[in-house]
């Protein structure tokens, strides 16, 4: 599969063709994750990425400067366990590394627009819970007309669940993946054993060893490309090349993954997607996961009746990882436009529950990062990070906030201005289509003035030094 | 202020007593911030309770000697919030009603409230302290309405709301109430006493049982219930107050013009789409118990019946129109404070969202004089918040209910009692 | 209907106060090693002297002369057991659907006196029962007392004994008026003023829920007449509304299989101060067990022996004549081989108004 590779070489061109590339937010309050503030700020992004962040810093000449006295500056925030974009998120096939969330994402969806208003600059779009092994993940921006466009980090996680998938039990899950990993060993060991046959004949030399050591040696020979295409990402996975995304909804399923994955050598990889109950194992979670941060349900609240009073307990589940130290990501619950289907609002809600205000801000934002192993680049404003900035009208956790512009990697990609779709929910009433052209700007790099969603300049080419595949 | 009350209250007769035991037995509650509900603002402030009542509220004076302190710290305190149209603490969740006819103005909705209920206890917490549960939409007319407080000895927590009967046009009455389509097997059955099936129908059924109520006052033989012509024709007299469920724009205007047909005065509820409507509100000065907004979908993506309006209670208080926010049957993420948070998000000023949450809401049930601001002689139901009061962000720490807590998050109230 | 109840009520007083032709005219006396008192305590024993079917002594030091004697030197007297809500007996429907309000319904017009389970009761304990219409309707009909054995047979004691309501959801379907409780409140108030419900005889109510509870109390009590509140599943929630009131509460049957919560209700309510009962449908052995497993989970052993006998007879307002061992009560008593509560004690002997009820054959 070389595709990758391909799309790696575009974006790079691309880049070089850039428009203006300098911006900088001057005078707004800059909030940061760890809740620390500076007033009167000013951020210096030059080619996606912050050069400068302080009071009194220097702009450059050629910059497009935002004004922003008054208003509040806040990192982009991130989804790092999305569907968005996704028809249907979860393949029938239980056992599936074959697959691809590059094939299905739509980047016409609502959603996508959704994701701008609410102030999100990253989506990791992996697959959905319902599986044993899901497939392939990408880290995407949620601004551009083709997924080559949209993408940050290609072919990035490999999503499994230890939960089982509809109509399985535990045992079959586990049997299920056991034997998909034993599949894998027995297909390397062919391709192995064949490869140092064929090496030996390249060389002129009899195979004069058993099988299995010519096994052993074959598999030193083995590439990628040697491997049957369905079997490379597995493959890869096995050697932690790249991160495993383990969906495990109950506490039960929790310590059953983490036995497994310590068997398989793969826990340092992984990174835990789990459901409400888990509460209950944090202290195990804390040890396996060694500061990567846990992805919480978009479900906060866990409840359970006791069966001898009759009474409904219930636990608000970040508070328990709050108190015991253990860094978490939320999710909204669903995906919308009041209460719990905006990240922002289950932030609040932590608060509201009492988690340290701090905590609840990286929650969305610097953990998030982290669980997608790019938190030296997003999740705060800093020099050397990406420029994805929220521009707010307020306090990042108040309910009276709105996001008012919104910028990825430098480029402004939402002004709630220009966003006729929301002035007509707030207001009531159609406002007629802005005219093509309206924004100034030349019309093929605009398209978004016209379809009326706010969407200012053309989205963002990835900064030129942008990792590549690991 | 409160020197003034102290000061009145010996000018009065057994004064000696009443100062004692404002000295002894108050509770005085101490706050970064007071809202009284009605727009005054005391940053700090200090409400003085004695035998469930407020007797003073004010800017922090000098406290009296001996009385008992609350400390609210940096918190911010309100009234207890008011629900206009709840549908939540009855004994079961649909279908509590009388389904036997579509026209049931004779039966009381207090018949239907579970005083254990669960919901009361989570509507307390959340600092609802006074519901008014209104009848169900599967009659078209449906039951007269009942003010409860969500929590506290169960004879203190009746109240006397004006008394009100809910009609419903729309789709809900024949939509809801048609698991029960058959006829009674006791009257022969006929089209007129068949449960309607379409709006037609309902606007018949309303306004054939106002036709049947003036007949009987003429004293013309009708086969009706005589108790349900004679709740009728106390909502024609005023002596009943009447309300129209009606969501959507042109069931608003269909219940316009239906009681402009008997000179009925009316209050709209649960009506999204009032933004919709809001030349007719405006003229007619119809008051509007709005809500509740909801949605787990995008508003930008198409969805079919009634679109929500975030905007409309701003629109509504831009209007001039009197109304109040409900929540309906939502608690917790839906309820009546994010209820606010939203109507504020969406352009509603701070102080007016808490009015109409708290006093416009208690207005409309005629409890004006009870409840719903923080006021001397009024009950002290009160809500001591840890932020903004809507905020997300933010929740009540504490819920006085008749002066009685019903809710102490961080013990603050226990702590004084010895 | 009212016709008959007539002719019933005509016979059963006679039925009850057995001529003494038909009886021994010799007293029987019967010497216990324990005696269990009206308050459930047990307490010392001695001789309880029968004459007719009357309680002429009870705990008396020697025994009348010419009196048959009968001795258990280990054995524990107690009440016959009473069991105020059951359907034994019932020829047929307990249940009148046609209506929801049916204060005139008489459950004594269904009673088939030769049904065999009153024999099985009666040797088990149980002397007296009230058979009852169902829950179908709000206002169900009266209770019939009746007593599970004598000499001319069983017999009903009184066909107008408590009258017999429902306020949880039985009552209400959709294909009756009214359809829901909001309907049938406003007539029951009606029916409480009116002279349908008149009288002093308790109000044996089904309830489920605290909130139904509240209602029952709140609706029908108030008037000085002992409301029994029929199997409540939940007025452990509702010791708000039961505190204070006329209300006592009809528990049970519990089995092993019943959750913890509700085993512990006898106690709960009887801390509140409101008498418990205990109710099986006339299963002898299933009363036991329900006392049996109350008193294991904490209920005090004077309650559960109270519950089984006291309670129960005031639920049917026969609390005057019956439910306790005192000199002029009838005869009606238990004595078990044991203590009562002890399932393993077996049932010695069986009196229901001073007849003996033959025990079934020992298998050897």
């Amino acid at each position: 599969m070389t595709l990758p590779l391909l799309g790696a070489a575009c974006l790079a061109a691309a880049a070089l063709s850039a428009g203006r590339e300098s911006a900088a937010i001057r005078g707004g309050t800059l909030v940061q994750p760890d809740g620390s503030r500076l007033e009167n700020a000013i951020v210096v992004i030059e080619n996606g990425r912050i050069t400068a962040v302080g009071a009194d810093v220097p702009i450059p000449a050629d910059a497009l400067v935002h004004e922003a006295a008054g208003k509040v500056l806040f990192p982009g925030m991130l989804l790092a366990h999305a569907q968005i974009g996704l028809d249907v998120t979860n393949e029938n096939v239980p056992v599936a590394p074959f697959v691809n969330v590059y094939d299905a994402i739509e980047p016409n969806s609502m959603e996508w627009e959704e994701c701008l208003r609410g102030g999100i600059a990253t989506v990791h779009v992996i697959q959905g819970n319902n599986t044993v092994i899901g497939g392939l993940s990408r880290i995407v921006r949620p601004v551009g007309d083709m997924v080559e466009a949209m993408t940050v980090r290609p072919d990035y996680a490999l999503k499994i669940s230890i939960t089982p998938r509809a109509g399985f039990n535990r045992m079959t899950q586990m049997a299920e993946l056991r034997r998909a990993f034993e599949d894998l060993q027995q297909h390397v060991n062919d391709v192995a054993e064949r490869r140092y046959e064929e090496e030996k004949k390249r060389k002129d030399e009899k195979v004069l060893v058993p099988p299995e050591e010519a096994v052993k040696e074959g598999t030193k020979l083995v590439t990628i490309d040697d491997l049957e295409a369905k079997w490379r990402t597995l493959w890869r996975a096995s050697r932690g090349e790249i991160p495993l995304f383990v969906h495990c909804d109950r506490a039960a399923d929790v310590v059953r993954g983490i036995e497994w994955l310590k068997e398989m050598k793969l826990l340092e990889k992984s990174v835990f997607v789990v459901g409400t109950e888990a509460f209950k194992v944090v202290n195990e979670l804390k040890a396996a996961s060694t500061g990567r941060p846990v992805i919480l349900s978009g479900i906060l609240v866990h409840e359970e009746t006791d069966r001898r009073t009759g009474k409904v307990v219930e636990t608000f589940v970040p508070k328990v990882f709050a108190d015991a130290g253990v860094p978490f990501v939320l999710q909204p619950n669903g995906f919308g436009f009041s209460a719990d289907g905006q990240l922002w609002y289950q932030a609040a809600r932590c608060v509201r529950e009492g988690v340290a205000r701090d905590v609840a801000l990286k929650s969305v934002t610097q953990s998030a990062a982290d669980a997608i192993g790019m938190g030296d680049v997003l999740g705060a404003i800093a020099p050397g990070r990406w420029g994805n900035v929220a521009i707010l009208s307020g306090d990042p956790l108040a309910q009276a906030t709105w996001v008012e512009k919104l910028l990825i990697e430098g480029r402004q990609i939402y002004d709630r201005a220009e966003d006729r779709r929301l002035k007509e929910l707030i207001t009531g009433q159609e406002e007629p289509p802005a005219p093509p052209g309206a924004q100034g700007a030349d019309p093929a790099t605009a398209p978004g003035a016209a379809s009326g969603n706010g969407k200012g300049d053309a989205p963002p080419k990835a900064p030129a030094d942008a990792p590549k595949d690991e | 202020m409160i020197a003034i009350l102290l000061h009145g209250a010996l000018a009065a007769g057994d004064a000696a007593p009443l100062a004692q035991r404002l000295k002894t037995e108050s509770v005085v509650l101490q706050a970064a911030e007071v809202h009284t509900g009605d727009g005054a603002v005391f940053k700090p402030g200090v409400v003085i309770v004695l035998d469930g009542k407020i007797v003073a509220v004010g800017p922090a004076p000098p406290l009296p000697a001996g009385s008992r302190v609350v400390d609210g710290g940096s918190f911010v305190l309100t009234p207890g919030l008011v629900d206009a149209a709840c549908q939540l603490g009855t004994f079961q969740r649909t279908g509590f009603t009388e389904q036997s006819s579509e026209v049931v103005p004779q039966f009381d909705a207090a018949d239907a409230i579970d005083f254990y209920s669960k919901e009361f206890e989570r509507l307390a917490r959340e600092g609802v302290t006074t519901v008014f549960v209104t009848g169900e939409a599967a009659s078209v007319i449906s039951c007269r309405g009942a003010a409860v407080k969500t929590a506290g000895p169960i004879a203190a927590r009746r109240l006397a709301a004006k008394p009100c009967v809910k009609a419903t046009i729309g789709p809900e009455s024949f939509r809801r109430g048609s698991f029960n389509s058959s006829p009674s097997r006791f009257r022969a059955p006929s089209v007129f006493q068949r449960r309607p099936t379409t709006r037609m129908g309902s606007a018949w059924v309303f306004r054939k049982a106002f036709l049947d109520a003036l007949a009987f006052r003429d004293g013309r033989p009708t086969d009706e219930d005589p108790a349900a012509m004679r709740a009728l024709l106390d909502v024609v007299s005023g002596a009943t107050a009447l309300r129209m469920q009606a969501r959507e724009a042109l069931d608003i205007h269909s219940a316009s013009r239906l009681c402009d047909e008997f000179g009925l005065s009316f209050t709209l509820e649960y009506a999204l789409e009032a933004g919709d409507c809001l030349d007719l509100i405006t003229a007619r000065r119809i008051p509007v118990i709005f809500g509740p907004l909801r949605t787990r979908d995008s508003p930008v993506s198409a969805r079919e019946g009634a679109a929500e309006a975030y905007g409309t209670p701003r629109r509504l208080a831009e209007s001039g129109v009197s109304f109040c926010l409900t929540a309906c049957d939502a608690i917790g993420d839906g309820g009546l404070a994010r209820q606010a948070g939203l109507a504020i998000r969406h352009g509603l000023d701070r102080e007016r969202a808490l009015r109409a949450v708290t006093a416009d809401a208690a207005a409309m049930l005629g409890l004006e004089r009870r409840l719903g601001r923080l006021g001397e002689g009024l009950d002290a139901d009160l809500v001591l918040w840890n932020g903004p009061p809507f905020d997300d962000a933010s929740r009540p720490v504490l819920v006085l209910i008749d002066g009685r807590p019903v809710f102490d998050a961080e013990k603050r109230y226990s702590k004084e009692d010895s | 209907m009212l016709a008959l109840s007539w002719l019933l009520a005509l016979i059963a007083p006679t039925a009850g106060a057995t001529p003494a032709s038909r009886l021994p005219q010799d007293p029987i006396a019967i010497k216990v090693d324990r005696i269990v008192a009206p308050d459930g305590a047990t307490t010392a024993g001695g001789w309880i002297v029968v004459r007719g079917d009357r309680l002429e002594a009870v705990g008396a030091a020697t025994a009348p002369p010419g009196a048959r004697t009968l001795e258990f030197p280990s054995g524990v007297a107690c009440a016959g057991l009473v069991d105020a809500v059951t359907s034994l007996g019932a020829a047929g429907d307990l249940e009148e659907p046609a209506r929801a309000f049916t204060p005139q319904v008489q459950a004594a017009d269904a009673l088939h006196p030769d049904h065999s389970r009153f024999l099985a009761a009666a040797r088990g304990g149980v002397t007296t029962v009230g058979l009852s219409p169902t829950s179908g309707n709000v206002v169900g009909g009266r209770v019939a007392i009746v007593r599970t054995h004598g000499v001319q047979g069983v017999a009903v004691l009184s066909g107008a004994g408590p009258m017999r309501l429902a306020l949880t959801r039985d009552p209400f379907t959709s294909d009756r008026v009214p359809t829901s409780r909001v309907g049938a409140l406003p007539r029951l108030r009606e029916l409480m003023q009116g002279d349908a419900l008149a009288g002093r005889s308790p109000l044996v109510v089904d309830v489920d829920s605290a909130d139904e509870v509240r209602l029952a109390i709140e609706t029908l009590g108030g008037s000085g007449r002992t409301v029994a509140l029929l199997q409540p599943q939940r007025a452990d929630d509702a010791l708000e509304s039961v505190r204070g009131s006329d209300a006592l509460a009809l528990l049970g049957p519990f089995d092993l299989d019943t959750p913890e919560r509700d085993l512990l209700q006898p106690q709960v309510l009887a801390g509140a101060g409101v008498p418990v009962g205990f109710t099986a449908d006339g299963d002898a052995a299933a009363l036991r067990l329900t006392a049996a497993l109350a008193a294991r989970a904490g209920l005090d052993p004077k309650l559960a022996l109270q519950a089984l006998t006291v309670v129960p007879a005031r639920a049917l307002g026969v609390e005057g004549d019956s439910g306790s061992l005192e000199a002029g009560k009838r005869a009606d008593l238990v004595v078990f081989g044991g203590d009562p509560l002890d399932l393993a004690s077996a049932v010695e002997l069986v009196l229901v108004g001073g007849a003996v009820v033959e025990p079934r054959e020992k298998q050897r």
